[in-house]
């Protein structure tokens, strides 16, 4: 971790009566402080990776609380953790980004929530559903239903976050089951503010121990055959305290005009994340204002499962139909609430996903239409959303008779500079000369080569999987495949399912894992094998030796930057007559973390009047025909185009902005190639010594002395940029 | 509306590239909102594409009316955005596309400047969208447009564009936040810095300037009232008129200034005899009938630049240029005193060096290498231009160009060019139409190495299977100036050559379906007679 978080970690400080200002996961960490909590943990991912990102480098709280903070090695690990609430009196949390996360956790979810928790356990989702997702579109809910596990989807508002997360850990205790709270991208970084409560301390933490163990008890073990009468509790006892417990503390909110008055023959239902989008609509239709003051009945689920029937049944009743605003398939809630009326024989008409889409994102417009059709059915006033809707769809029509050419997509790419960039390069370079094979790939920044200009990648089954899902492949190609995974996922679990599994069955295939040294797509963690550092937990724990010790013969390092013996490497493991697992580790740090290491120390080097050599990379434009080979073997930030500077000549040429950070790539590609003489790099030496400018001086009197053109040694040149704002 | 009647927040959409410093504009305006005792809700979906992708934030502003807590959206809404600013004129017609740009409410603030994507900087010729109809549809749709190039303006404060965007925002009084508290927003800010400060001051200026301009005139282009066009933004500099000379008086106006431009380069490039052969090639050309202005300008054009073919001693020649040493120090922002060094990333291989050698011993040891596949053969190396070291190497390499004239590589040239004008010849005669089309194939045929093989190897096979075949009677003339056209533009499709083959292929089906009717084949005769 090379970020510091130092203003959020105080804002973790803040005692009672005073305003937290901040993001909602950050909340949501001051929460679980203000909630006792004896111990934390989880697997980083978007958009709940500041949670840890924020605790790692809050010892002194976590010190002063007695919090135990695990930094997983994944979502089952975390998930496991829970256990200490199994047979202690312990509160705790664990956080990941789902679904992807909670599939992984899956077999240690099962097990906790059969014998169920004494301490309260809250388990908090990033649901990375809609715009900005990098996963595959599922709900979570599908998982509270199986285990049992009771989930929150909080309105996107800091108080009511604040107190769900609060309240979660009561309900887990009432009903001796873990509650799961889903948390959408943007109610994750969703900034605003709440008043904060003191820090709690737990009666039982890593300062005040439990002096002896939780007696023996078979029936908190998920075991047989005390499994079945723990599936009975589950439903007999536990449901029912939940749905007292959700009651009685008033999870649900139920708003709107009281019986009798205002609009009352039509409801809507409304999962609590939902809400905000669901209130502007309304007040466009004139039923509702930006305080949330609306004119339709409208119960918010703040809590998604268990629903409470008599609720449910309550709201409904004496109106000619419910509208249930429910993301995402399948319509769970739509289901349960008309078994619910069916059940209690009331007529109320229940609408969902015949008015709003099956599947996508609820954005503004989505629930403006359904919400529009809704309330056309049973002919409420709506002019206001009418008048909006039919505005939007004019603008459309706008749009599409000005005939706006096309646009090309922008989606994320390697930073400038990344040690990634460099192996895929290879890879083409090899694709052109050799032909292409299988490439099978995994979650990470490496992901990004399924972009231009790489274009490559044959799956992607999971974090870690990339082996693992190349074990039936291979066998079955002429052209031994390649097999991308990052250091991440090689930790997260693909040294066990693919290169074990691989070793297991004589597979032979070629890995390539990426070693730049830390978790970067989910911000930049450490992991075990991260280099120690004064922050974070980095051990440096060596994947090569971890390799040998597993049997792996054949492993090749690789610098990434040497694109030509990166090429020669993928080249022989594509060849080689050796059998089984080939593993190349390529070795370049996160350029991300380095850049924000060495800009600084650079800068102060500089100021402080040391002497400091800055490399940064150039076209030259005379030399430059205009083919841009380079940028399709490169696709690098920073190598972009301009225009043509010779009268003659009309493509644009390359061109090195000064994002450039120097990692030479382009030169490289250039020679590995054998594409042009067109790249130098420049070497800046500032502060130079007595003895460079000696050197530099004689070299010049030659230069001229041969007719040669040197610059005059103090010729005016404009200064540096000024400090980055980002 | 009577909803609109009601309090409405202020709703603003940035629309940004990841690492472009969005997330810490964003939180200056929540500092300063804050400050200025709104209710503020910011919120943003990074995610990956804090990699460079396209990615969006969006506030919304409310004043402190009441006690109660205000519910605000989480979704920015297409025809209810107050400000859209965009930090790239692509991602500014983004948000227009996907309706968050509505004229009856949206004020647009974005910067004309371009950050290429990646399909149009990898393209093998010019890629790059047009900016004017872009910034046309931004006027179009914005209620006010304020348009221009502001990486410029952050160019020349040597600040972050995210800085000037919000001193833009400061002044243009489309927040309701007052000047102050954006200045305190940002020297209060996580990162303090004199340019940050430069930036809001540039920005601030900016918006100063429009305000005068707009209260002294209704139509200037940055305040245009929709559905004007709006004059065109050249993504090039205008190019500069080349001048005739004496020498090439007898073309044609603008062939004889690029003329003009090829006798300097040629000159240069070897001596005055090499030129006056370039002018003897095109005095030939001028003289048939049927040569048009645009033909004998684009030969022209063409000419100097396969004449100029960037062979070693071409490269270590322009390598040893003064004028590139300012250009280096300036781009690398070197400052007074430091020691700026170049490195020139070279990498002969037996084509360029054996191509040095005389006609005959050169066209045998290449033909060697090809047998004994030493192709992939050659010798990286990094020369320091700016010591002395370096610098003789090359500039023995550049004197070496006295000899060019008898190496196997000018031979090859010179037989190349030979080929290509013969067509044109031939083409004035009997396609006269085609003539135009031929002459710009050879676009393809330049670069190095690898490039320079793909274009030559593309270039035949457009002379074979389209060309002599149109020319020599095979297939209808007529149809030569399209699939010349069709040809040239699928070479420049993929650097595989994929879709000239297909494109090649299917000419042959139809236009040899065409020569076998009747019809065609006197077509065919009558214009090849």
């Amino acid at each position: 971790m090379e970020v510091s978080f130092a203003t959020e970690i105080e804002s973790l400080k803040l005692g009672r009566g005073e305003t937290f200002y901040g993001e909602g996961i950050l909340a949501v960490t001051k929460a679980l402080l203000q909630s006792g909590v004896a111990y934390v943990g989880g697997y980083q991912g978007a958009p709940v990776s500041h949670l840890l990102d924020v605790l790692v480098q809050s010892e002194d709280i976590l010190e002063e609380l007695g919090v135990h903070l695990e930094t997983c090695t994944n979502e089952s690990s975390a998930a496991a953790m829970l256990a200490a609430s199994l047979q202690y009196p312990l509160r705790g949390c664990v956080t990941w980004k789902s679904i992807v996360g909670t599939n992984v956790a899956a077999d240690a979810l099962s097990n906790l929530a059969s014998p169920g928790v004494i301490g309260g356990t809250l388990i908090v989702v990033g649901e990375d559903y809609g715009e900005g997702a990098s996963v595959i579109q599922e709900r979570s809910h599908a998982f509270a239903l199986k285990s049992s596990i009771w989930l929150l989807d909080p309105r996107p508002d800091l108080p009511t976050i604040v107190h769900m997360v609060e309240k979660s850990f009561e309900l887990s205790e009432a009903s001796n089951t873990p509650v799961m709270m889903e948390l959408r991208i943007r109610a994750c970084h969703v900034f605003g503010s709440f008043e904060t409560k003191d820090n709690l301390a737990a009666p039982h933490s890593t300062r005040a121990k439990f002096t002896a163990p939780a007696s023996f008890d078979y029936s908190r073990l998920a075991h047989p055959p005390v499994t079945f009468p723990q599936e009975a509790d589950k439903v007999n006892r536990r449901l029912p305290a939940a749905r007292d417990f959700i009651l009685r503390e008033g999870l649900n909110e139920v708003m709107g005009p009281d019986a009798g008055e205002g609009t009352d023959e039509i409801g809507i239902i409304v999962q609590g994340g939902l809400f905000n989008g669901l209130n502007q609509r309304l007040a466009d239709a004139g039923l509702s204002d930006i305080y949330g003051n609306v004119k339709v009945p409208t119960l918010v689920l703040n809590v998604t499962h268990p629903l409470v029937p008599e609720q449910i049944t309550d709201f409904a009743r004496g109106k000619k139909a419910v509208l249930i605003v429910e993301e995402g398939s399948p319509e769970y809630i739509e289901l349960a609430v008309g078994k619910m009326l069916r059940q209690a024989d009331l007529q109320t008409r229940v609408h969902g996903k015949d008015m709003l889409p099956m599947a996508g994102e609820y954005t503004a417009t989505v629930i403006g239409d359904g919400l529009g059709k809704f309330l056309a059915e049973y002919r409420q006033p709506a002019a206001g959303l009418e008048d909006w809707l039919a505005a939007v769809a004019e603008n459309r029509t706008a749009l599409d008779a000005a005939k706006v050419a096309p646009l090309p997509p922008r989606p994320p790419t390697f930073c400038t500079g990344c040690p990634e960039r460099p192996v895929f390069s290879a890879m083409k370079i090899l694709r052109e000369e050799m032909g292409p094979v299988h490439v099978s790939v995994d979650i990470g920044c490496h992901a990004l080569a399924t972009f231009a200009p790489f274009n490559q990648g044959h799956s992607i089954l999971g974090y870690g999987m990339s082996l693992a899902a190349n074990s039936a492949v291979s066998p079955t190609q002429e052209q031994r495949p390649f097999t991308v995974m990052g250091d991440g996922g090689f930790w997260h679990n693909g040294l066990l399912t693919g290169v074990a599994g691989s070793v297991f069955n004589d597979d032979d295939s070629v890995l390539v894992v990426m070693n730049n040294g830390y978790s970067s797509a989910t911000g930049v963690q450490d992991l075990p094998s991260s280099r120690p550092k004064e922050v974070g937990r980095g051990k440096g724990l060596d994947m090569e030796a971890a390799l040998r010790s597993m049997g792996v013969k054949w492993i090749k390092r690789v610098d990434n930057y040497k694109v030509s013996k990166v090429a020669d490497v993928l080249r022989e493991a594509r060849t080689t007559k050796e059998k089984g697992l080939k593993v190349i580790l390529a070795d370049g740090e996160c350029q991300l973390a380095r850049q924000r290491r060495v800009k600084p120390a650079m800068a102060k080097a500089v100021a402080k009047g040391e002497r400091v050599v800055r490399t940064r990379f150039w076209v030259d434009e005379e030399t430059c025909t205009g083919d841009h080979s380079c940028i399709r073997l490169s696709g690098c930030p920073s190598l972009t185009i301009k225009p043509n500077p010779d009268p003659l000549r009309t493509d644009p040429v390359a061109h090195v902005n000064n994002d450039c950070v120097g990692c030479g790539l382009c030169g490289e590609v250039s020679h590995a190639a054998q594409l042009c003489p067109s790249f130098a790099r420049i070497d800046i030496t500032q502060n130079p010594t007595a003895w460079d400018r000696v050197w530099r001086g004689v070299s010049d009197r030659l230069v001229r002395l041969f007719g040669g053109a040197t610059e005059a040694p103090d010729r005016p040149t404009p200064a540096t940029a000024g400090v980055p704002a980002e | 509306m009577t909803v609109m009647a009601e309090l409405q927040p202020t709703r603003l959409l940035i629309a940004a590239m990841g690492g472009e410093g969005g997330g810490v504009l964003a939180g200056w305006l929540t500092q300063a909102a804050l400050d200025a005792g709104l209710w503020v809700q910011r919120t943003s979906v990074p995610g990956v594409a804090q990699r460079t992708g396209a990615t969006t934030y969006y506030l919304e502003f409310l004043p402190r009316t009441e006690a109660q807590r205000p519910v605000m959206g989480l979704h920015p809404t297409p025809g209810r955005v107050d400000v859209l600013v965009a930090t790239e004129l692509l991602e500014a017609v983004r948000m227009v596309q996907a309706g968050f740009v509505t004229p009856d409410r949206t004020t647009l603030l974005a910067s004309t400047h371009r950050t290429y994507t990646v399909d149009e900087k990898s393209a093998m010729s010019d890629g790059r969208l047009d900016p004017a109809p872009m910034i046309a549809t931004c006027r179009r749709f914005a209620q006010r447009a304020r348009i221009r190039d502001l990486s410029e303006t952050a160019r020349a404060a040597e600040c972050h564009l995210n800085a000037v965007i919000l001193g833009l925002l400061a002044g243009s009084e489309a927040l309701p936040i007052p000047e102050e508290a954006f200045r305190r927003a940002v020297s209060s800010g996580k990162r303090v810095s004199e340019a940050n400060m430069r930036g809001l001051a540039a920005g601030l200026d900016l918006a100063r300037e429009d305000g005068a301009q707009a209260a002294g005139d209704a139509d200037i282009p940055i305040l245009r009232p929709r559905g004007i066009a709006a004059a065109p933004v050249p993504s090039d500099p205008p190019r500069r008129a080349l001048a005739a000379s004496a020498q090439t008086g007898f073309l044609p106006a603008e062939a004889a200034g690029i003329a003009a431009e090829g006798m300097r380069r040629l000159t240069d490039y070897q001596d005055a005899a090499y030129a006056e052969e370039y002018l003897g090639h095109l005095r030939g050309l001028a003289g048939h009938p049927a040569a048009t202005p645009e033909l004998l300008a684009a030969v022209a054009r063409h000419l100097a630049l396969r004449m100029s073919y960037e062979d070693t001693h071409r490269v270590a020649q322009l390598k040893l240029r003064q004028a590139r040493l300012a250009r280096v120090r300036a781009e690398a922002k070197a400052r007074e005193g430091d020691i700026v060094d170049v490195a020139e990333y070279m990498k002969p291989g037996p084509e360029e060096i054996f191509g040095m050698l005389p006609k005959g011993i050169g066209g045998r040891l290449i033909a060697l290498s090809e047998r004994r596949g030493w192709g992939a053969m050659s010798f990286p190396m990094q020369v320091r231009t700016t010591r002395f070291s370096g610098f003789i190497r090359l500039r023995l390499l550049a004197g070496a160009r006295r000899w060019r004239r008898k190496s196997y590589r000018h031979a090859e040239e010179m037989a190349w060019i030979a080929q290509w004008l013969g067509l044109l010849e031939a083409a004035l005669d009997r396609a006269p139409d085609a003539a135009a089309g031929i002459a710009e194939t050879a676009q393809l045929v330049r670069g190095y190495g690898a490039t320079y093989k793909r274009g030559l190897r593309n270039w035949t096979l457009i002379r074979d299977r389209l060309v002599e075949p149109c020319l020599d009677g095979r297939y209808a003339p007529a149809l030569l100036p399209d699939a010349v056209l069709q040809g040239r533009l699928a070479a420049l499709k993929d650097p595989d050559g994929a879709a000239l083959d297909r494109m090649v292929d299917a000419f042959a089906g139809v236009a040899g379906a065409r020569a076998d009717s009747p019809a065609g084949q006197v077509a065919a005769r009558s214009q090849a007679g």
